[in-house]
Formats: C-alpha cells, sequence, structure tokens
C-alpha cells in the first residue's frame, strides 16, 4: 500500500491498448443485470465472467466472517474501481464504465489485505466512444507529452550523475545538485505519480513507511543519507523528523546502504523513463486540465510546511519546480482559456507571476536558501499567493471541458 | 427598523423561505430532510418558532449586534493581500450577495452546491444544505490597518488611498496589565461575525466568504463559540460563563433604546465629514480570554463568588436575594464589604466606572486541551461600544489591574473593528467607505 496514493488524481493510464473511463464508482439503484459476486473468505464467486462494454455492474455479498472488498484492475494493476468496507453478511455495489473489451482482473479481498482472490472477467462488444475531446485539447496533450518526456530525459540523465557522486563517495556534489536533480521529476510529479510501484519507490517520505514497516526508499531516502538528521530537529512539528524516523538513520544508514538506495533510484528512474517513451503512453484528459491545481495543490496541501524535504530543507527548488509544471500545462491551455474568459487568464498570469516573485526572492546564487530561513510570516505570505493561484485554477476544467 | 428577530405572530413569506422550496424549484438534489431542518434548529430563544428564523440582513444597523444572541459563533479575521482597490470592492459585493443569500437559508449562489457541472468546484461548499437559516447573522468590521499603520503592521502604508476616512476613534487597544497577547490570534483589516443557532450554519458562512475570498483576503485568525455568554434582549435568561456563574445580567438590551443611542450607536456629530460613514455604526472589540480553568475548580465556593461578587446559584448579588437585584456595595458584614473591593461586580458596575456602559455579547469557547490536560477554553469576548477609548479601555484599565477575577484570566487575543450601519437596498458592504 502507499499511502501517497490517496488522491483521485491518478493522471496517466500506462501504454494501454485498453484504455477505461471510470464512472460513478459508487453504489447503483436497480442493478438487475449486475454481475452477482460471492466473497467468502476463500472464494471469490462471479455468477458470470462475461460482460459488455458500456457501464459494467457488479453486486457484491460478503458471506464470509471478515469484513471484505472488491476490485476491478486494469492493465498494469491499475484500479479502475472499488467497494470498500463490506462487512459480513452485506452487500455493496460497484459500476465501472469499460469503453474497449478485453479481459480484466477482478478480486475480493477478505480481510481488506494482500493482493485478494483473483478472477478474470471478459468483456465483449463494440468499442464504447470516450467522451468527446475537443480537438485543441488532444492538441495540447499531445504537446505536453512531448515535455513530460524531455522532463523525464532530464531526470534520468541527471540522476545518473548525482548517483555517480553518491558512488563515488563525492558527497558534497551530491549535496550540491540534490534540490536541481529534483527539479525534473517535480515539474511533472502529477504524471509520476499515476505510476502506483515507480511513484513511491522515487519519492516516498519517511511518513509512507508506517514508522519503518515498510522499505524506505528513492531520493529521501538518498537525503537522509546525506544530510543526517541532527538532534535538534527531531520532534514531531511540522516539518521535523520524527524521532522514529532519526533512530531508523541511525540504524540504517550506512555508507553502503545509501549507495545501494542510490542505485535503487537510478533504476527505477530508468524504468519511468521507458514507460514514458512507449510510443502508446497516454494520459486522461480530464487530469491533464486538473494538473496545473494538483501541482500548486502539491505546494499548499504539504510542502509549504516544509515536509518534503526535511532533511536537506531544499524546499524551495521544488516548490519553483511544481510551478514549474504548472505554468508549462497552463500556457499549453491558454488560447482555450481566453477564449472563454480572458480575465481568468489575466488574473492566472499575474498570480503566477506573483508566487514565482515570492519564490524568487529567496534565491541564492544558481539556487535557493534553505527552506529553515523562511519565517512563519514568511511562509503565510507565500502559502496566501499559492491559495490564491490553486482558486483561479480550480476554474480551469470547466472552462476547458465546459 | 428594527433588526432584531420578529415576533413569532408575524412571519412573512419570505421569513417562511426555505432551502427546500429554492433546491425544489431548480429542480436538483432535493434535500428531504429541509423541511424537518428547519424544526431541528435549536429552539432556544422563545420566540423561536418554525418560520421565523431569518433575521433581516438589511436595516438602519447591522444585525448580529442588538439581535437576540444566538447559541453559537464563528468569528474570523482577515488581512487583505491585494494592493487593488477594484479587487477589494469586487469581493465585497460579491460577499454581499453571498451573505444575504446565506441568512436567507440559500445557497451563497443558486445552484452553487450541485447544480454547477462536473468540472467546477461548486460555488457552495453544500454542508449547510437542509439547514435552514437558523437566525443566521453576518456582521463586517474593518479593523485599523485597511487605513494605514497600526499595531500589527506599523509599516503598512495606505494601500486603498483611505486614510483620510479611518474615524479616529479607530485605534489598536494599549497595552492592558497581565495579558499575554499573540499576533496571530489579534488584529486583522476585515472581520465577520457569524451567529447563528446552528454551529454549521455559522461555520458554513465563514468558511463560504473565506473561500470567495482567496487572493485578496487571507484568514488571519478565527475563532468559534458555543454558548452565548450575554443577554441582548429581556426575553433572554441571563447565560453563565465557563466559570459557572451568570454574565452580563447588566448589559445592554436591546429594547433599551435610549440607551444603546447613548453607548452603542455613533452619532453624526461623532465625526468629522470624511467618516460620516460611521454614523449608526459602532466599534467592536474582540478579546480572547482564556480561563485558568483547573486553578478556577479548585477554589472554594465562597471563594468564586467573593470574586465574582454574586452567587453561583441564583446569581443575585452578594448580600441580596435575586439575580437582578441592584448590588449594593455599602452592606457589609462583620465589619467587611459583603461584595469584596476587588470583585467583578462591584469593579465592572457602571456605578464605579463613571456611568460607562457597553454591550456584551460574547461566547464561551473550548479549543480542547493544552499539553498539559488543560482546558484551552474561556471567553471570547465581544462587546460593542460608541467610542472605545472612553468605553472600554477605562473600564479594562481598571479591571485588569484591581479585579480579584484576573488572577483565574489570561487574554491572549485583542482586536478592533469599526462596523459601519446596516445596509439599505442595494447596497454593499464597504459601500460608505469605499463608494
Amino acid at each position: 500500500m502507499n499511502p501517497r496514493i490517496t488522491t483521485p488524481i491518478a493522471l496517466l493510464s500506462l501504454g494501454v491498448a485498453a484504455p477505461l473511463l471510470l464512472a460513478g464508482c459508487t453504489s447503483k439503484e436497480g442493478t438487475d443485470d449486475a454481475i452477482a459476486v460471492t466473497s467468502t473468505n476463500d472464494a471469490c464467486d462471479l455468477a458470470s465472467s462475461e460482460a459488455q462494454t458500456g457501464n459494467v455492474n457488479f453486486a457484491v455479498t460478503n458471506n464470509g466472517s471478515k469484513v471484505t472488498e472488491f476490485y476491478v484492475y486494469g492493465n498494469n494493476n491499475r484500479v479502475l474501481g472499488e467497494v470498500e468496507n463490506i462487512g459480513p453478511g452485506l452487500s455493496g455495489n460497484l459500476t465501472v464504465d469499460v469503453t474497449d473489451p478485453g479481459t480484466y482482473t477482478v478480486a475480493c479481498k477478505p480481510g481488506m489485505v494482500g493482493t485478494g482472490i483473483r478472477k478474470e472477467i471478459t468483456v465483449t462488444g463494440e468499442k464504447k466512444a470516450k467522451e468527446e475531446v475537443p480537438a485543441d485539447v488532444n492538441a495540447a496533450k499531445a504537446r505536453y507529452l512531448d515535455y513530460v518526456r524531455g522532463q523525464v530525459n532530464g531526470l534520468a540523465a541527471q540522476t545518473q550523475i548525482f548517483v555517480d557522486h553518491v558512488n563515488a563517495g563525492e558527497l558534497d556534489q551530491a549535496r550540491a545538485m540534490f534540490g536541481q536533480v529534483r527539479t525534473f521529476y517535480e515539474r511533472i510529479e502529477p504524471v509520476a505519480e499515476s505510476f502506483p510501484d515507480l511513484d513511491p519507490a522515487v519519492d516516498m517520505r519517511w511518513d509512507d513507511t508506517e514508522d519503518g514497516q515498510q522499505p524506505f526508499t528513492g531520493f529521501h531516502r538518498v537525503e537522509r543519507g546525506l544530510w543526517p538528521p541532527q538532534p535538534a530537529e527531531v520532534g514531531e512539528a511540522p516539518g521535523q523528523i520524527a524521532p522514529a524516523d532519526a533512530a531508523n538513520a541511525k540504524a540504517q544508514d550506512n555508507e553502503a546502504a545509501i549507495k545501494q538506495a542510490a542505485n535503487d533510484l537510478l533504476a527505477n528512474v530508468n524504468k519511468l523513463k521507458t514507460e514514458v517513451d512507449k510510443p502508446d503512453f497516454t494520459f486522461e484528459t480530464s487530469q491533464f486540465v486538473q494538473g496545473p491545481q494538483a501541482l500548486i495543490d502539491e505546494i499548499a496541501a504539504t510542502k509549504v510546511g516544509g515536509e518534503e524535504d526535511r532533511y536537506s530543507h531544499t524546499d524551495l527548488w521544488d516548490f519553483a519546480a511544481n510551478v514549474d509544471g504548472a505554468e508549462t500545462l497552463i500556457a499549453e491551455m491558454q488560447p482555450m482559456i481566453s477564449a472563454k474568459d480572458p480575465a481568468l487568464m489575466d488574473k492566472i498570469t499575474a498570480q503566477f507571476a506573483d508566487v514565482r516573485t515570492a519564490i524568487n526572492q529567496y534565491r541564492d546564487g544558481d539556487g535557493y536558501v534553505t527552506y529553515t530561513q523562511v519565517t512563519e510570516a514568511q511562509r503565510k505570505e507565500l502559502s496566501n499567493k499559492i491559495d490564491a493561484l490553486s482558486a483561479s485554477l480550480s476554474q480551469v476544467p470547466g472552462l476547458v471541458l465546459g | 427598523m428594527s433588526e432584531t428577530t420578529p415576533p413569532p405572530d408575524e412571519p412573512t413569506g419570505r421569513q417562511r423561505f426555505s432551502r427546500r422550496a429554492l433546491l425544489g424549484g431548480a429542480g436538483v438534489g432535493v434535500v428531504a430532510a429541509a423541511a424537518g431542518g428547519v424544526a431541528i434548529g435549536r429552539a432556544t430563544a422563545a420566540e423561536d418558532t418554525a418560520g421565523s428564523q431569518v433575521v433581516v440582513f438589511r436595516g438602519d444597523h447591522q444585525a448580529g449586534i442588538i439581535t437576540a444572541a444566538q447559541d453559537r459563533l464563528h468569528f474570523a479575521s482577515f488581512d487583505v493581500i491585494t494592493r487593488s482597490r477594484d479587487e477589494l470592492v469586487a469581493l465585497l459585493k460579491a460577499w454581499t450577495t453571498a451573505a444575504e443569500r446565506m441568512t436567507r437559508g440559500e445557497e451563497t449562489a443558486p445552484d452553487g452546491a450541485v447544480g454547477l457541472g462536473d468540472y467546477t468546484p461548486p460555488a457552495d461548499t453544500g454542508e449547510a444544505l437542509g439547514l435552514g437559516a437558523a437566525n443566521l447573522t453576518l456582521t463586517i468590521g474593518f479593523g485599523p490597518g485597511l487605513f494605514g499603520p497600526s499595531s500589527s503592521d506599523p509599516d503598512r502604508p495606505d494601500r486603498f488611498g483611505i486614510a483620510d476616512r479611518k474615524p479616529a476613534a479607530l485605534v489598536d487597544l494599549p497595552a492592558f496589565a497581565a495579558e499575554k497577547i499573540e499576533s496571530s490570534r489579534s488584529f486583522g483589516d476585515i472581520c465577520v461575525q457569524a451567529c447563528a443557532d446552528d454551529p454549521q450554519v455559522a461555520v458554513h458562512a465563514i468558511r463560504n466568504l473565506a473561500r470567495m475570498g482567496l487572493g485578496v483576503v487571507a484568514v488571519r485568525w478565527s475563532q468559534l463559540g458555543f454558548g452565548r455568554t450575554s443577554a441582548t434582549t429581556q426575553s433572554q435568561e441571563t447565560p453563565r460563563n465557563m466559570f459557572g456563574f451568570k454574565d452580563g445580567t447588566a448589559n445592554l438590551r436591546a429594547e433599551q433604546t435610549d440607551l444603546l443611542n447613548r453607548w452603542v450607536w455613533i452619532d453624526q456629530q461623532d465625526n468629522p465629514p470624511a467618516a460620516q460613514w460611521m454614523t449608526g455604526g459602532t466599534y467592536l472589540v474582540a478579546r480572547r480570554i482564556r480561563m485558568d480553568i483547573e486553578p478556577w475548580d479548585r477554589a472554594n465556593l465562597l471563594e468564586q463568588e467573593q470574586i465574582i461578587g454574586r452567587f453561583k446559584g441564583s446569581g443575585a448579588p452578594l448580600g441580596q436575594q435575586g439575580e437582578f437585584d441592584t448590588p449594593d456595595f455599602n452592606v457589609t458584614s462583620y465589619g467587611a464589604p459583603m461584595i469584596p473591593r476587588t470583585a467583578h461586580v462591584r469593579l465592572a458596575h457602571p456605578d464605579n466606572l463613571g456611568g460607562v456602559q457597553i454591550l456584551r455579547r460574547g461566547y464561551n469557547f473550548t479549543d480542547g486541551s493544552d499539553g498539559f490536560g488543560h482546558l484551552d477554553a474561556g471567553l471570547f469576548f465581544i462587546a460593542f461600544n460608541r467610542d472605545t477609548g472612553k468605553q472600554f479601555v477605562p473600564m479594562q484599565q481598571v479591571l485588569s489591574r484591581q479585579d480579584a477575577m484576573t488572577e483565574y484570566l489570561i487574554p491572549n487575543g485583542s482586536s478592533v473593528f469599526a462596523i459601519p450601519p446596516g445596509l439599505g437596498p442595494g447596497e454593499w458592504w464597504g459601500q460608505g467607505l469605499f463608494g
């Protein structure tokens, strides 16, 4: 389980031959045509393993003694729909809109743990048209995909150099480029986050390890090795390093472990590059138009408190990169926004400039000052500007798709 | 024009307005419980009946001052973060429309909660659907910082070109003895006081105004209150504060028109021409007063009653029988005054303050517990007066220096706002100041 993938903004579907559109995956009345699913402690029985494209309904009954869940998966284990928390003797309904014929995996999860009891269903029938996407939106998406690929290529190249420094014991050089190497990832974070396995491997926080029960990997594990937690930084306040985190660092962050983490990071970044470079790589339109706000809310939700780069305090690099990524997305959509609401476009442009100016006041040479030098009052001011920008960006999807 | 809740025998069609009618008329997501919501509203005030839970928004004075005190409060103080007068004015106009709608029990915008399409954030957050108006009042005020330099920002310029309109009486409070004022709980450029008989209705109102204001204003601090600590009309019983005592027995009441004109409402002669926009308005003093609850609870009853100067049970002044009996500060027992020289009642009584009075409208608050397991609770003091420097300040100087109760009080938030008069038809919040 990866606690970071809790937002519904899983942006991309992976190089899929059978993209699916998920609609109203909550319970629905009148499921006469539903496939009856019976979940017990050791079985997942389906009344039928065949369905037609369009809305596919499931009526799940829990005849076991444990609380159960029911999932429908697309390619790469991507969850297309799920119904959770069905108590013993209770039932739940799920509707998934399947646009393409093909074979799909479903699973019952008695006890709500593990990969579940898996079954396959075959969906036949006409390929259903996806929702109409305006041609200019599709063109913008295509251009944006080039940007994503460019950033991932840059990420792979810079990560290679970063990891080489770690392996060569050139830790000052590694520290010096940590903020910069992350820029490429942070610019496309909503895209990268849509890879449910790779994103945590690359960018998980200590908080995602359930206090060390899961392996701690990726950029932040290497960061912790490069900036070992100091006693004054340990505590429970936002942006501080949890005591368990510091203890884990002391016990496990030796030279060999950090080199290993760095090499694993590089391997996962290269996997990401391979996936994104595939010719049939694509992503959902609705999530494309929500991308700018998603990036800015990344800052607003947690980062402004200093939790992202809590060991190195290079947070301002990440903020700037999130803004870069959001601005790029808006640039692609600018003609569509301007055509429908020029005043909003002007406002967004001004607010981006405002946020940019606020971040730039902390520039230091080619980079930024450490976030610990930004006072509470200054953080609040930054947060005010970010909230304002996010509120404007929240109007974009309705305009572009409306 | 009266701004108090209309008496129950005069319900008008508008006062019967409920969210149900609006939603049903629009044909979207009818909330089945809407009619029930009216009945669910806490019918504590004697005059409450279904259909009379709308307090009129417009009038000579703003609602929420002498309106019968509702049960719940959400008070918010905003910093203005834009430098654009146009943006601020546009927000105040939008706020006025949304506020008036919400006080009628409507969404901030027609169909705002669910009717605006899948890809647009709802223009109403929805948690008050079906709850009725619950006597919601929204009262706006402007802080000293809006006009230029203030305690919280001594170097602030006159961002909106209104320095000449600042009334002379609008100044931050001086420092009082034994207070620990926290800047993050104090000051602000604009305040909105939301009072309602349902906490969710009050929170909904502030939340939506804050949401609409992103980029123009930012919440500086806010405070929830859960039990009114004052009676503002003669029909209301005197409530109790967190010390367990009746509080506000001698408060000004809505019916005392002459006293309100003398002590609360700003008169034309109070200000020069540039500040006439305040005529009919008043000044609001907000103080977050944390009470040292646990030590208080260990004080014996006699000590508690001597600190307050009243009997805890009846609320009668020491030496008297009934709550509304006049305190007699000359009564002695065994040679000592029955009401001690340091008793709150004695020091706060108009007779001992040169006759000065204020209108109190505070709420009890509890913000959970602190790191020691002690209640973070007390009184969110709100008072209205015509000239804070001549009424609240001298009163508080006496109390903070002499009142035995201050040993159990830690004031940690302090703010002053100018409350403009009420709105006529078509007018918007701040029109007198910015229009």
